[in-house]
């Protein structure tokens, strides 16, 4: 009986303690990535790589994700605002979904699994290759030569895949609505650019910023310490999906939060 | 007597609290050759690691040339180890780098060569000291086992570093490039002032390398002495090493 008493009071602590232990691991490391990205020596060169292979790298599977939302968006909008003799109206309805929610989730979510699943395999594949140990051993920093150039990539092309993402979707609406629906195409990006205020812009910039910093420390967390053995970058690769879109969509939730009670 | 260049003082290794090695004692000199004997899992690799300051001890303290560094911060860190080269046991070659880049990566990290000739005449020479010229443009992936080694070897030695880590350095060789790798071993015993530290769990090696040996079971060191003293050693954990087929039947 005190066995099983023990297991239920032993068991949730040792969780909540890993748990804790986990979290301080995951803030420390941000920390030192963070603080790396501001101190010399600066290593633009390999910062750059990573954002084109981060950024334009995801370009198509962002751009698909853009123009899929955008037409179908168009297409359940317009179900809706025909019942109230409104389908005129659609850019707006578009324009306002996509800036403010999924024009950042969908393209941080698409970063998430195209490029940050690719950065905690390379980095999982390094770790137990030994060619971490091989880089702090020969007196390099996997700091600053991995995690730092991989976290301003991500941080930084997440904002600009989204914007593009965004723009994309905005297209696929106006083929819908000015080629199927007939609405007027000056009527369709009138109001569009209409909920486009600086607000509603940088409302959705901040938000892929933070989703993209969050890919960036995540993949490189779970990279940096994949466990032993071959299933190991397999499971570092699926734990830095996961943990990234959940951590996406729970961001997004309290940074609308926000937004609404600052700002809209 | 010559100054100890290596020194574990009652060190506990461990990995999330499973103790690898415990209260380890050894002393290395400046100059020898000590071999860490014993089968594979014990700890032997785990002991390099502490050595060059990648794995801190949970208890104990590892010196090199009389400096404490299991509390050291990681920068100060990095100037001790930059004493030290490693050779891992598969090469822990970087992929995304060429054989070249991967051998003067030291060199233009740390500005050990000032000029870029420079450390493209030492890259030339240490590939030349292990059979490998011509190879700077070729990927890691492009390269055999034994070439891998032989290429870690290379980057290990261009810095010209005071101490040598070799992990298994003959471990899925063929008998060629094993002959190849002990002989580049042997060279670098012959510079005067370098120590050696070479794990390996291949007793024929050992005896060819060693200026001493220690003997690793479970954790803890069982034996320290020549190679010699260990040939005619009666332990029975040694001997069931060195002559399974004998002791085991």
């Amino acid at each position: 009986m005190s066995q099983i008493f023990f297991f239920f009071i032993r068991n949730p602590l040792h969780f909540l303690l890993d748990f804790l232990a986990e979290l301080g691991a995951i803030a420390s490391f941000t920390k030192a990535g963070v603080l790396s990205a501001f101190l010399p020596p600066y290593k633009r060169s390999i910062t750059r790589r990573q954002i084109d292979s981060i950024g334009v790298g995801s370009l198509p599977i962002v751009m698909l994700t853009g123009i899929f939302m955008g037409l179908v968006l168009a297409m359940q909008g317009i179900v809706e605002l025909r019942n109230i003799g409104a389908t005129s109206y659609i850019g707006r309805a578009i324009g306002t979904t996509v800036i403010r929610e999924l024009g950042p989730v969908l393209s941080s979510m698409m970063v998430a699994a195209r490029a940050g699943s690719a950065i905690a395999a390379e980095l999982g594949s390094m770790a137990i290759n030994e060619q971490i140990d091989a880089l702090r051993a020969e007196g390099g920093d996997p700091v600053k030569k991995l995690v730092e150039p991989r976290l301003v990539a991500c941080t930084l092309a997440t904002p600009l895949l989204t914007m593009i993402c965004d723009f994309v979707a905005f297209v696929g609406g106006w083929i819908i609505a000015v080629q199927i629906v007939q609405v007027s195409s000056f009527f369709y990006w009138d109001s569009v650019f209409e909920v486009l205020t600086p607000a509603f812009v940088w409302g959705g910039i901040l938000k892929s910023l933070t989703f993209g910093f969050v890919i960036g420390v995540v993949s490189c967390y779970c990279g940096m310490n994949t466990p032993a053995g071959s299933a190991g970058v397999g499971i570092a690769t699926t734990r830095s999906v996961v943990i990234s879109s959940i951590s996406i969509l729970a961001l997004d939730f309290l940074l609308t939060k926000i937004y609404i009670v600052t700002w809209w | 007597m010559v100054d100890p260049a290596i020194q574990l003082k009652d060190v506990t290794l461990d990995y999330g609290g499973d103790v690898v090695v415990s209260t380890a004692n050894l002393t290395i000199h400046k100059g020898e050759t000590k071999v860490i004997l014993g089968p594979s899992g014990v700890g032997k690799s785990t002991i390099l690691k502490a050595i060059l300051g990648l794995l801190k001890p949970k208890l104990g303290e590892v010196t090199i040339h009389g400096v404490g560094i299991s509390k050291l911060p990681e920068r100060e860190l990095v100037k001790v180890r930059l004493r030290m080269a490693m050779v891992f046991q598969h090469g822990a070659l970087f992929d995304s780098m060429t054989v070249g880049e991967n051998v003067s990566f030291r060199l233009r990290e740390h500005g050990l060569a000032m000029d870029e000739e420079k450390i493209e005449r030492r890259v030339h020479e240490v590939l030349k000291f292990v059979g490998l010229e011509g190879t700077t443009k070729l990927r890691p992936a492009q390269l055999s086992g034994g070439m891998k080694k032989r290429v870690a070897i290379a980057r290990a030695l261009a810095p010209d570093p005071e101490i040598f880590l070799f992990d298994e350095p003959t471990t899925g060789l063929d008998p060629v490039n094993l002959y190849n790798v002990e002989q580049l071993i042997l060279k670098l015993k012959q510079k005067p002032g370098t120590t050696i530290v070479v794990v390996t769990h291949d007793v024929v090696s050992a005896y060819k390398l060693a200026d001493s040996v220690v003997v690793l079971h479970e954790g803890k060191f069982i034996f320290e002495g020549t190679p010699e003293q260990l040939k005619i050693n009666q332990d029975r954990r040694i001997q069931a090493f060195l002559n399974p087929a004998k002791e085991l039947a």
